[in-house]
């Protein structure tokens, strides 16, 4: 079988899984729709978590991403994950404990105001807009790079599933079908990896290959080599890196605390019937992260070294087979600048004769290493659903949002159970349609507002949550303003340093030297001075809200 | 608030202190700040700092939450049979965080020395910041019960 009827059969018959799953657990109460009934066993919830938070980035940029960047990676390595632990630790518990359905919903109970709630509504509805619509373009870039059709006919597919599972199932449907994505995407991201664990180093462990010596010369480390080749060609040697150390310190934190803050992940911790339960799917989700999160820098490591191993200094008349494909697709391009028929891959941009796409690190990868045709089949199924699960969990946060935070709590609060579920349900329609419009109409600052979706998160969310818990005497005054400046602040710096307006500038205009993608922490710290501050110059908030942080903060 | 309320939230802050601790020592610490100096010890193909910041970090978030999941289902039961007892130390957290706060400021400051050190491999000047401040932040802040028992509030 020839790989695209292997792709066709794998990916048919995922999506035959997940929409078997979809009508086997369709949700029938609000409460179901919104947080599963509160009922999904914590080993289940953990791995649906690592679906939601996986995203078609993680599953197929960032190892490229991080090939390109070397030590600077790390970034996006310990940013990702770190922010669990603060999520295990400040978060999830907690607001399990207080149990409602949203993260709006504690602010405005918390902070006893509906101002704070629709603050809080808007930021929701902002950050998971700016992703959804990365999450449907990735479905369709996938579609048409695997299967050969229009990336707008994938999106359409895609739009497909999503729309009959969240909207026919809502969270129980999504946290099941997220089991079963989750399976799929790890299973498919490992088994090239371990392939060329073995063929580079004699290890099947990514883990361990990653830091041995190479099969091909054993007193070589692949990393000593890997060095080697970045100097001679004029890049930064890969395991020193090229971002100052407070860019490295404040990006890291800023998807850090981004991490911990955004509402798609935490509202997964309000499914698990207990608190102690939170505590340990917390632990399980990041398990199962770490898994593709510790393999993707030795795969970033392997797939470096054998990208310049084939193309440095090689006749371009005798590359493979996969090298001449990719380029038809636009994602490598080759010029001979000196016209002597070899390829000269190096730093210098004058010299520099080959331009790569990080995204073909991992999907080109099992073609690299002359794999199978049903593992490269396995890997469209993969990518694919790493997209749709992350879709899902948007869109669900957006229908929670609009039905629940908007309509039950603010506009129609005597509405039926049955006239909210449906809202619900319309809510996800429309919002599947809306990420489905800006999938096929990417705007062009995509780049810019994924690094602002998480600088929001961190500025907004995390300080009003961490001091609504800790913090007794937080007054709402104190809340809204911390998230006002906070999220005004954010909006400042990127606007002005990411698209220019306000007087613009450079990386040497930046403040401190911190990068707009870190600049999210400093917002942070602002919320925290500001929340402080204002919450101490005006009165206390009311004695019940003191009684439900002392209930919140009892097992 | 019962005794064993007050005392349950106690206990859940120190763990909360030591552990978050640990989890910036090692992403924040050892990962970035420390890396320079660290890249000078090998482990197998590894240089350590490199190695903390794109695995020994993750590890470490893994076993962080799971050693927080016991500490508490421990706490928990002890709550349940009402008997937790009264911790040995404390941290008088405005003391923390106003040095912690200064230290803060004085890194940013310094920062461009220490970089510039560092850089000419002296990775002394490093070294002594990131471990002077953890002394002077936990020299304020540590408190033994004995304080606790004079200052019933903090």
């Amino acid at each position: 079988m020839d790989i695209q009827s292997w792709t066709y059969l794998i990916v048919g018959i995922t999506f035959i899984l997940y929409i078997g799953i979809a009508i086997w657990s369709r949700a029938g109460t609000t409460g179901e729709f919104y947080v599963a009934g509160g009922g999904v066993h914590p080993l289940a919830n953990g791995m649906a978590t690592a679906a939601d938070w996986m995203s078609a980035a993680s599953f197929i940029s960032m190892a490229g991403l991080i090939s390109f960047m070397g030590y600077d990676g790390a970034v996006y390595l310990m940013g990702w994950t770190g922010g669990y632990v603060l999520l295990a630790l400040l978060l999830a518990p907690y607001l399990r404990k207080f149990g409602k359905f949203t993260v709006p919903d504690f602010i405005g109970d918390r902070y006893y105001s509906n101002v704070a709630r629709t603050v809080a509504v808007i930021c929701a509805l902002f950050v998971s807009f700016t992703y959804v619509s990365g999450q449907m373009r990735g479905v369709g870039v996938v579609f048409s790079r695997f299967l050969e059709v229009e990336i707008n006919t994938g999106i359409f597919v895609g739009m497909g599933i999503v729309f009959f599972y969240a909207v026919l199932g809502g969270m129980k449907g999504i946290t099941y079908t997220q089991v079963a994505q989750y399976c799929v995407l790890i299973f498919a991201f490992m088994v090239p990896v371990f392939f060329i664990s073995i063929q580079l180093t004699g290890h099947w462990l990514p883990q361990l290959g990653f830091g041995s010596y190479l099969s091909s010369d054993p007193s070589l480390y692949l990393l000593d080599k890997l060095d080697g080749l970045h100097e001679a060609l004029g890049f930064t040697a890969y395991t020193d890196g090229s971002k100052s150390m407070q860019d490295v310190f404040f990006i890291t934190a800023a998807l850090m605390v981004g991490t911990a803050g955004l509402p798609h992940v935490i509202v997964r911790f309000f499914t698990v019937p207990r608190v102690k339960d939170a505590r340990v799917s917390a632990g399980y989700a990041l398990f199962f992260i770490a898994i593709l999160y510790t393999t993707a820098p030795a795969l970033a490591a392997f797939a470096r070294t054998n990208l310049i191993d084939t193309v440095s200094e090689k006749e371009y008349a005798s590359m493979p087979e996969w090298f001449h494909k990719w380029e038809s697709t636009g994602l490598i391009k080759y010029d001979d600048k000196n016209a002597d028929g070899k390829i000269q891959y190096v730093a210098d941009p004058t010299v520099n004769e080959l331009i790569i796409d990080r995204d073909i690190m991992v999907l080109a990868n099992p073609e690299i290493a002359n794999l199978p045709a049903w593992v490269i089949a396995l890997v469209a199924a993969g990518g694919l659903a790493a997209a749709l699960s992350t879709a899902a969990g948007l869109l669900l946060v957006i229908s929670t949002s609009v039905a629940h935070d908007l309509i039950k709590k603010q506009i129609n609060p005597n509405i039926s159970e049955k006239g909210e579920l449906l809202a619900a349900r319309l809510a996800a329609a429309v919002a599947v349609v809306i990420a489905g419009y800006f999938g096929i109409n990417p705007p062009d600052f995509v780049a810019a507002v994924v690094a602002l979706a998480f600088g929001l998160a961190a500025a907004s969310f995390f300080p009003a949550i961490v001091l609504g818990i800790f913090y007794h005497r937080m007054n709402k005054e104190g809340a809204i303003s911390g998230m006002v400046v906070g999220l005004s602040f954010m909006l400042f710096y990127i606007i002005k340093f990411k698209f220019g307006f306000l007087g613009g500038g450079g990386p040497e205009d930046w403040w401190f030297g911190i990068s707009p993608e870190g600049f999210g922490t400093l917002a942070m710290i602002v919320n925290f001075i500001v929340a402080l501050l204002v919450a101490h110059l005006t009165p206390p908030p009311p004695a019940h809200i003191r009684a439900l942080v002392e209930e919140i903060r009892k097992p | 608030m019962t005794d064993q309320d007050h005392l349950y939230w106690q206990r859940n802050k120190q763990y909360l202190f030591v552990l978050l601790y640990i989890w910036f020592l090692v992403s924040y610490g050892f990962g970035i700040l420390l890396a320079p100096a660290l890249n000078q010890v090998h482990i197998g193909g590894f240089k350590l700092g490199f190695w903390f910041a794109q695995q020994g970090s993750i590890y470490s978030f893994v076993v962080l939450i799971f050693v927080y999941v016991l500490l508490m289902n421990r706490l928990d039961s002890d709550y349940e049979s009402q008997s937790i007892r009264p911790p040995t130390w404390y941290f008088h957290w405005k003391s923390f965080w106003i040095s912690l706060i200064s230290c803060g400021i004085l890194l940013l400051v310094l920062a461009k020395r220490i970089a510039a050190a560092t850089v000419n491999g002296d990775f002394w000047p490093l070294i002594l910041a990131v471990f002077g401040c953890q002394v002077i932040v936990f020299a304020v802040g540590f408190k033994t019960t004995k304080k606790l028992k004079s200052n019933p509030k903090s």
